[in-house]
């Protein structure tokens, strides 16, 4: 039976808990006790964390996984799985995947701190306008080291907001995904892997382009793990009809650090519970590491940094192939966006990470471009070809933060595509260029 | 260390002729750079000496071309 299916009938099956009661009680405290019982702390005043650490969170988040299940909000119930279940799922997970078509085929895998980082480029689900789709789609496919293209979404159909669940939402994710693929083709990358339909929260985007065959087998669709621990029957049909037509699964994991995951620790041990759940209940094959700071939101704090990096030591027991999302709080066009991205690149590959990003603006403004992909891509090659050590990686990251950690709570977004990119070329103009290599300079000479 | 090569080229669209432009802004430093190899020897082909000029543009009508030559670049 498919795994969709049986998450549904265990959930309908299974115990029923007031959403506040499982939030309250079956994360939150328990939670508390998992990094007590474990021996999973988080100190600001000294981050890098051990490398030693990933046992211990696995082990937390494998026994939370276990014990406190998945929470299906369209019943208020219960799913759970039990242990030789989740050990069964992880034994027979692929470790790797080939992702795309034809000769823009790539292998996405676990991964080794030395062995290559498969990078995502492309703006994430950032509101972006359909006038602008195409080009800034293909300025991501125009880099060659770029693997697969996760693209912004579209907000507006013919002058009017996309409403969830209804038929806008569906033309939505179609314009998207036809959007996608007229950039693949203009980049001449037809069979790029895609990571697609982000224009819908629900499922109808993806089940309107699934149908449609325009995501295709090759291709993915995001499968969010709802906050925390939980789902819902929109995510369950997605990745059920994906299944069906042999699109893969992406599963976001975006726990909210300070919110019901608690800290960088216990957000760690979420992160890992959901993992594991979503790769039994969703059939995901690949997992989106997304730590979202309750105030500060972006990846680039250092807890986030945390949060990712221990997540990737905890994948040594694992060995899923985990990417890190990196969403810097400014955005193109500013150092500080190129501080953010070098030090979040440098903590997500010394810990085991494949890249998706980066994602200017804390994903609400489509203010970047390929060339911040090839800055991101550059950076995560030369620290995998020279064998930059953990702890190395981390110091660094650390002195990057200094730069760019009072704006964090007050960013610049920078400017948009369409000012950092000449659109008619889709080619950077001369003074993004310049500001990306000016910094890259001062980074090695003062760094 | 420098842990980075600065950005010393792109590959962009030209909408109006349908081409994809590769453009080389520093042959000498990719060349030293080496950077992702295959760019370092085609800027090392391309490479006329300090005094002549170090900008490169060549324009392709479609990738399959693009890539030819970066592998005609390597093989030669």
């Amino acid at each position: 039976m498919a795994r969709h299916l049986i998450a549904e009938f265990r959930a309908r099956a299974g115990e029923y808990v007031e959403q506040k009661r499982f939030d309250l009680e079956r994360v939150s405290r328990r939670v508390a006790e998992l990094e007590k019982e474990y021996g999973v702390h988080f100190d600001l005043s000294s981050p890098v964390p051990d490398e030693s650490i990933g046992k211990a969170v696995f082990e937390a988040g494998f026994t939370l996984a276990v014990e406190a299940g998945l929470y299906l909000v369209d019943e208020s119930r219960v799913a759970k799985f039990r242990e030789e279940e989740l050990w069964e799922a992880l034994k027979s997970a692929r470790n790797r995947i080939v992702v795309g078509r034809g000769r823009d085929a790539r292998t996405l895998g676990y991964r080794e701190p030395g062995d290559r980082v498969f990078v995502f480029g492309g703006l994430a689900g950032t509101p972006t306008p359909l006038e602008f789709f195409v080009e800034s789609a293909a300025s991501y496919a125009l880099v060659p080291r770029v693997d697969g293209i996760d693209h912004g979404s579209v907000q507006a159909v013919m002058g009017e907001m996309v409403r969830s669940g209804a038929p806008s939402e569906v033309l939505a994710g179609l314009r998207e995904m036809e959007s996608l693929r007229s950039a693949l083709r203009m980049a001449g990358r037809p069979g790029m892997h895609v990571l697609g339909a982000e224009s819908s929260v629900g499922s109808v985007g993806s089940l309107g382009a699934m149908s449609l065959g325009l995501l295709r087998p090759g291709d993915a669709q995001l499968l969010p793990v709802l906050n925390e621990l939980k789902t819902d029957y929109h995510q369950l049909v997605k990745a059920y009809v994906g299944g069906l037509k042999g699109v893969l699964g992406a599963a976001l994991v975006d726990p909210v650090v300070g919110g019901f995951a608690r800290g960088p620790a216990g957000s760690a041990i979420v992160s890992v519970a959901e993992i594991l759940l979503a790769m039994v209940a969703y059939g995901a094959s690949y997992f989106l590491v997304h730590p979202v700071h309750i105030v500060k939101k972006a990846t680039s704090t250092i807890e986030c940094m945390w949060v990712e990096s221990v997540v990737g030591l905890a994948n040594r027991y694992m060995r899923l192939p985990l990417v890190g999302d990196v969403w810097p709080a400014n955005g193109g066009g500013t150092r500080e966006y190129l501080y953010e991205v070098a030090a979040n690149t440098l903590v997500a590959v010394v810990s085991g990470l494949n890249l998706l990003g980066p994602v200017p603006a804390n994903g609400t403004q489509p203010n970047g471009g390929g060339v911040d992909a090839m800055f991101m891509a550059g950076l995560a090659d030369r620290v995998v070809e020279e064998n930059v050590g953990f702890n190395r990686a981390w110091g660094l990251a650390l002195e990057l933060y200094k730069r760019y950690e009072a704006r964090i709570m007050s960013p610049d977004p920078g400017k948009p595509f369409w000012e950092l990119y000449d659109a008619k070329k889709i080619a950077p103009r001369k003074e993004w260029l310049e500001t990306i290599n000016e910094t890259i300079r001062e980074i090695a000479q003062n760094i | 260390m420098p842990l980075q090569a600065p950005v010393g080229y792109t590959i962009s669209y030209d909408k109006e002729t349908g081409k994809l432009v590769l453009e080389i802004f520093d042959l000498e430093m990719i060349k030293e750079e080496k950077e992702e190899k295959v760019m370092g020897r085609l800027a090392e082909l391309h490479f006329e000496g300090e005094t002549a000029p170090k900008h490169l543009k060549i324009m392709f009508p479609d990738y399959k071309s693009l890539v030819a030559y970066l592998l005609y670049s390597v093989l030669y």
